[in-house]
């Protein structure tokens, strides 16, 4: 039996979400290289950061810039919301022309 | 020998020629579909042009070279020739003798006879000149059907009195025969609409009903909403350090250079991130794994 010592050794993956969205199978399909794709929180707030822990969510952060790094600052140990609220997305198709 | 070996003696049997053509069943059908709405056309022609009309029914299709389909035909069978514009597709359209005069008498307000009239009770010029206008107006049908159907453009060529002058055939031309029964008994009028057996080719073979529904679910699939996170990056973490982790630690992310999407737990494409102010962009990468 492992003790706990050994059990903190053990690594796990860690994943930083910076948005979550609800988009039509056919959109994302549409989604090429080059395009781009804007998201603003629904609540109009900052963007946010979230923390899973193979694929669980464990914390949330807020954003920062600290000097050229980019910075999550954690503001709550939580698990995920029961009630998901998605953000709101925009596509924005390449150019295709040099004109 | 077994019972089920034996062929019950009613049934007519013919000997099987290996050169006769082949129709797929789908093209069968078609064509079975377009010939019994063609019956209830001509009924309704009937109907309209003849005092005592009477209601055609198809009876089915045959193949047949026209040999056997002369020699079985009575004497006197008055015939339309028929052709499709564009090929070398020639038909005709035969009348049994005794239901022709059925439907010129019925045409001229005469009722139905108590004897069949006899095979040699030859047409009028008035009582030709008005199976010609009725056979036409039938003739006018097949063309609506063959032209809504896509077969292609039919002509009425000429009319033939018997048919041993139906020139544009040879003996060992193979047709493909659809029968009509005019009235409720049984073999007795007939009518006979023939074509040279390359009109099975004239039927475009309809869009697969498969490949519809498939149009159909691609709309369907590609309306479903899926849940898109958009990944900065990931790393490896010890569970230590995880349980550590408490409000008003920072922590370092990547760059969001090697940013990607992930939909449904499956990464579906790589990405860019910038943050401009309030908004996340994200800009499609080549996919990567």
């Amino acid at each position: 039996m492992a003790d706990l010592r050994s059990r903190a050794k053990i690594a796990v993956e860690v994943t930083a979400v910076v948005a979550r969205i609800k988009i039509p199978a056919g959109s994302l399909a549409a989604f090429r290289p080059g395009d781009r794709m804007e998201i603003e929180a629904r609540n109009s707030l900052a963007p946010a950061v979230t923390f899973k822990l193979n694929g669980k969510q464990i914390a949330s952060a807020a954003l920062a810039k600290s000097g050229d790094l980019l910075v999550a600052r954690v503001t709550a140990m939580e698990p995920e919301p029961h009630r998901v609220v998605y953000d709101r997305w925009l596509i924005r198709k390449q150019k295709t022309d040099e004109t | 020998m077994k019972r089920s070996a034996l062929l019950p003696r009613d049934i007519e049997t013919r000997p099987y020629e290996l050169w006769r053509p082949v129709v797929r069943p789908e093209r069968r059908r078609v064509f079975e579909n377009l010939h019994r709405a063609l019956a209830s056309d001509w009924s309704r022609v009937l109907r309209d042009q003849l005092a005592h009309p009477e209601p055609v029914e198809f009876e089915g299709i045959g193949f047949e070279n026209f040999a056997t389909l002369a020699q079985t035909a009575p004497p006197g069978t008055p015939v339309v020739v028929l052709a499709l514009e564009g090929t070398q597709t020639a038909g005709l359209l035969a009348v049994a003798p005794d239901t022709a005069r059925c439907l010129v008498d019925a045409r001229l307000g005469i009722g139905p006879r108590a004897e069949p009239p006899s095979e040699s009770a030859a047409f009028s010029r008035i009582e030709t000149a008005l199976l010609h206008e009725l056979v036409a107006a039938m003739v006018r049908r097949i063309e609506a059907a063959y032209h809504e159907a896509g077969i292609g453009q039919l002509r009425l060529v000429r009319f033939a009195e018997q048919m041993q002058d139906v020139l544009p055939f040879v003996a060992e031309d193979y047709l493909m025969v659809f029968r009509f029964r005019v009235g409720t008994e049984p073999a007795v009028r007939k009518l006979t609409l023939g074509f040279k057996a390359e009109i099975i080719n004239c039927i475009h073979d309809a869009t697969p009903a498969v490949r519809r529904n498939s149009r159909a679910a691609a709309a369907l699939v590609a309306a479903i909403p899926l849940e898109v996170e958009v990944v900065l990056g990931a790393w490896k973490a010890s569970l230590g350090e995880v349980r550590t982790l408490a409000p008003g630690d920072s922590v370092i992310l990547p760059s969001g250079e090697d940013a990607w999407l992930l939909a449904q737990g499956v990464r579906v494409s790589a990405a860019r991130v910038e943050f401009d102010g309030r908004r996340v962009v994200v800009e499609s990468a080549a996919a990567r794994r």
